[in-house]
């Protein structure tokens, strides 16, 4: 007597699943994408794997990073252009795949939430406010990156998609971001350096250079693994989206 | 006193047919799906799944949408929100059944 309906919820439930595997096989080219354009951001830093004698660099952070570009403008560009098209060649991937496959997935919500938090931050970019005279600038002007624009990104074709991957991916990136743009590249805050010390001696701060995590590659490399790690497995899960 | 009542009693007629919970099933993990990738994912022949499909309309349960694509007519259906939440509904008293009934079974 149990069988039937228990039979049912199992026939349900990986009926659910196969359709899930239909409707979300696409993710992984705006995944590559997303983590494309943030790896391809380490060109537009002068010094992107060493550390110089002296660095320029201005706030607002347009690179992501708070260390000196090649050009100012460039680096602003870049992520104004980049990340729209990335938006467009994600909605044309969708509503090409949509109609071969024949199942659609949300992603003008994506495409509504990235192009909405990019307009945002030059929005906030631009409210005129006091000079920053210090190195670093106060509280939550620090967050104002790029980068945090493409982790929005990131969880919102998450959401979208239904993949925990690529919610953590944005989730890391911003995280990675703030990090360094709040404290300056490879910053640790007193009390991180007061514990690795064994709880000894003043809580003066430090700089984590293990790795080169005090330069934007490396920093931009770690921070898109995550994506990129989504987007490749889907890749070879999916060969291609198309199945 | 009052008892829950069984949970057979509150299984609804439109959504309990196997194919139509089927239906549901599919078109909740989609935006909008074509309505021949739905025959095949519930392996139906058009006319069977049609008439399922009328019945989910008129309750409200499911939206269609026909386009022209290529030159060719396609149907494309979504599940409504009353329909995402009598699936909800419907699964949760069907899991509430098989547990009741493997109580009675031990």
């Amino acid at each position: 007597m149990t069988e039937h309906p228990a039979q049912t919820l199992a026939d349900i439930q990986e009926l659910r699943e196969r359709s899930r595997r239909l409707a979300h096989g696409g993710v992984w080219l705006p995944a590559l994408l997303l983590a494309s354009l943030v790896v391809a951001s380490t060109l537009l830093y002068q010094f992107p794997f060493h550390q110089p004698m002296s660095e320029m660099w201005r706030f607002p952070f347009w690179p992501g990073l708070p260390a000196q570009p090649r050009s100012h403008v460039g680096a602003y560009l870049f992520w104004f252009i980049g990340l729209p098209l990335t938006v467009l060649a994600t909605g044309a991937w969708y509503r090409w795949r949509g109609r071969r496959m024949g199942v659609k997935v949300a992603w003008p919500w994506f495409a509504l939430t990235t192009l909405a938090t990019l307009a945002l931050l030059a929005i906030i970019a631009a409210v005129p406010t006091r000079t920053v005279t210090a190195q670093y600038p106060d509280g939550w002007r620090g967050l104002l990156t790029p980068l945090l624009a493409v982790a929005v990104a990131a969880i919102a074709l998450g959401v979208i998609e239904r993949s925990r991957g690529l919610i953590f991916g944005g989730v890391w990136l911003g995280l990675i971001a703030s990090w360094h743009c709040a404290l300056g590249m490879g910053g640790l805050p007193g009390w991180v350096t007061w514990l690795l010390s064994g709880g000894e001696g003043p809580a003066l701060g430090g700089q984590l250079t293990l790795l080169g995590l005090h330069r934007p590659g490396p920093v931009l490399m770690l921070a898109a693994l995550p994506l990129l790690i989504v987007g490749l497995m889907g890749l070879r899960r999916t060969r291609g989206g198309t199945e | 006193m009052t008892s829950e009542p069984h949970p057979a009693l509150k299984l609804d007629e439109t959504t309990h047919q196997r194919v139509r919970l089927g239906i549901l099933a599919v078109l909740s993990e989609t935006t909008e799906c074509a309505f021949a990738v739905l025959r095949d994912q519930l392996d139906l022949t058009d006319g069977n799944l049609s008439r399922h499909l009328r019945v989910l309309e008129d309750a409200g349960l499911v939206e269609s949408r026909k386009t022209f694509e290529d030159r060719r007519p396609r149907t494309w259906l979504k599940l409504t929100r009353q329909g995402r939440k009598a699936l909800r509904e419907q699964v949760e008293t069907m899991e509430k059944l098989v547990a009741r009934l493997r109580v009675g079974d031990e």
